[in-house]
């Protein structure tokens, strides 16, 4: 397979390739700001953004904002000194502060973007709304599902912009492959399975020692939801994506297995979203082995779909031609085993078929980083943030999509605290597919 | 040590010949009687060519080895 970065003019030709009609973006409507006619409507047109928080996640979309002709970064904050001046020296010009109410008082600025722990997205996401900025929060949405509530009540109120860094979503190889599945491609989905390994222990050096929950606020509690909330939520709405359905029920289990190193997130989780049709997704995460690395598997009847390496597997192979099966049968004929009983007994291991790539160039991550991968749609997401910051313009349904995958991660990790099955709550629900 | 010089007369080449035609119309008649069988497409004809012409010179080269046992038996026996 092969593999190359996919720029701007690939992204707006893959959309071209997927179909680019309007049935595409009544099921993708999204997309609608990465349509050429949309692009020319902000040509020579920039968004005035401001990046708090410019540790590792905010320095990898502030070289993505490099590459976006239609942003400007004005201003930069960061309450950590050497992270500021890191970030300032591929932004010279734009204003530095350690307090983000300095940026939000700013009238130079049309938008904040943030990349701060997760504990404070929704405090920064809606004061930000509050002073009319236009807002776009990396993923997981908030720590709590009360504050995933109350950051879409503020952004209801508010009229502005809310972008949650959701990058599958303009990711072209998982639209392809959504749209497979919308046709039909893998006929009835029977399972979701997603599965995200890694070996390491997910900590990143401390300068000071009064500086560990600071630096690796991942690992603790009181900051992060752990693997649910930085791994499982992205890939939570594939199943939501694929199945046009949110699921009802929770049950799961995680523990410490591994990484007994005074950290307060599970290392080990596996859990299980029950939809209304009876399909069941599954989650499974673990830190200290990777053979299995990052999967997304959507199962149908016909085929299987496996979204991070953009691969179809049908489930009944193409006939074989007439001469090679007439060859295969004198080889059984004369070289084949002694048959000592019927196939019954013989273990259903897993095909080795290569199976097809849904398109010609697919970018892939094997899902290790925990700062950011090439291609993975981000690059696209930023631009559809810039043109929604120029024109106003909300994308449709990303809020709700990122709201969903948020509380649901967050609605698996209660399951597992509590070693509940967890009913998704009424009062939590807001108009989204059949919940609505 | 002595070069070797291998003679092909004519009728040797043509029998060769003869006998590789001979294992390539073998191989298509084989292709044919798949597609009959399996109820595989007749394009395969065509598209299957290379299987038939690889399957044509096993055939071949096998038929060479019989006859050359047939011919080292002949010679200890005489």
């Amino acid at each position: 397979m092969s593999t190359k970065n996919i720029d701007r003019r690939d992204f707006l030709k893959g959309i071209g390739i997927v179909g680019g009609s309007s049935l595409l973006f009544a099921t993708f409507p999204w997309l609608q700001s990465c349509t050429p006619a949309a692009q020319k409507l902000i040509e020579g047109k920039r968004a005035k953004i401001a990046v708090i928080g410019t540790g590792s996640r905010g320095m990898y979309h502030l070289n993505n904002f490099l590459k976006t002709a239609n942003a400007e970064i004005v201003a930069l904050c960061d309450i950590y000194q050497p992270h500021l001046d890191e970030a300032a020296k591929l932004f010279p010009k734009a204003k530095k502060s350690t307090n983000y109410h300095e940026i939000l008082e700013s009238e130079n600025v049309q938008a904040i973007f943030i990349a701060c722990p997760l504990h404070l997205h929704s405090r920064i996401t809606i004061d930000g709304l509050k002073a009319g900025k236009h807002v776009f929060c990396e993923k997981a949405m908030a720590r709590t599902i009360d504050e995933c509530m109350m950051m879409v009540d503020a952004w209801k109120a508010s009229q502005k912009v809310l972008f949650i860094g959701q990058q599958r979503l303009f990711d072209i190889k998982y639209i392809k492959a959504m749209e497979m599945i919308h046709n039909g491609k893998v006929g009835e989905i029977v399972g979701v399975r997603n599965t995200w390994f890694r070996n390491n222990d997910w900590r990143r050096p401390i300068p000071k020692p009064d500086m560990e929950r600071f630096v690796n606020w991942r690992l603790y509690k009181e900051y992060s939801g752990g693997l649910m909330t930085e791994l499982a939520c992205h890939q939570i709405s594939n199943g939501t994506w694929a199945l046009k359905g949110l699921p009802d029920y929770i049950m799961g289990s995680g523990d410490i297995v591994f990484w007994k190193d005074g950290r307060e997130v599970y290392d080990s989780v596996s859990l299980v979203y029950h939809f209304p049709n009876g399909v069941k997704m599954t989650f499974e995460s673990n830190t200290a082995n990777k053979r299995y690395g990052m999967e997304e598997q959507i199962l149908g009847k016909k085929g299987t779909i496996e979204l991070s390496h953009g691969k179809f597997y049908p489930e009944t192979l193409p006939v074989a031609p007439g001469i090679r099966q007439f060859v295969n049968q004198i080889e059984h004929g004369v070289f084949g085993n002694a048959v000592f009983a019927g196939t019954s007994w013989v273990p259903e291991t897993a095909s080795d078929t290569k199976g097809e790539n849904i398109m010609q160039h697919v970018g892939q991550s094997n899902g290790e980083s925990s700062v950011g991968a090439s291609d993975d749609g981000s690059e696209a997401l930023i631009a559809a943030f810039c043109h929604s910051v120029i024109t106003g313009q909300q994308c449709q349904n990303l809020v709700e999509e990122a709201y969903y995958s948020s509380v649901l991660s967050l609605l698996g990790l209660q399951a597992m605290d509590e070693k509940k099955v967890i009913t998704f709550p009424k009062e939590y629900k807001i108009p989204y597919l059949n919940f609505a | 040590m002595k070069d070797i010089h291998i003679n092909f007369t004519k009728k040797q080449q043509k029998t060769e010949l003869l006998i590789f035609s001979l294992s390539l119309v073998i191989s298509i008649f084989c292709n044919i009687y798949s597609i009959i069988w399996y109820h595989t497409k007749w394009s395969e004809l065509f598209t299957q060519m290379h299987v038939v012409v690889a399957i044509g010179i096993v055939l071949y080269l096998l038929i060479l080895l019989i006859r050359l046992i047939y011919f080292v038996i002949k010679m200890i026996w005489q």
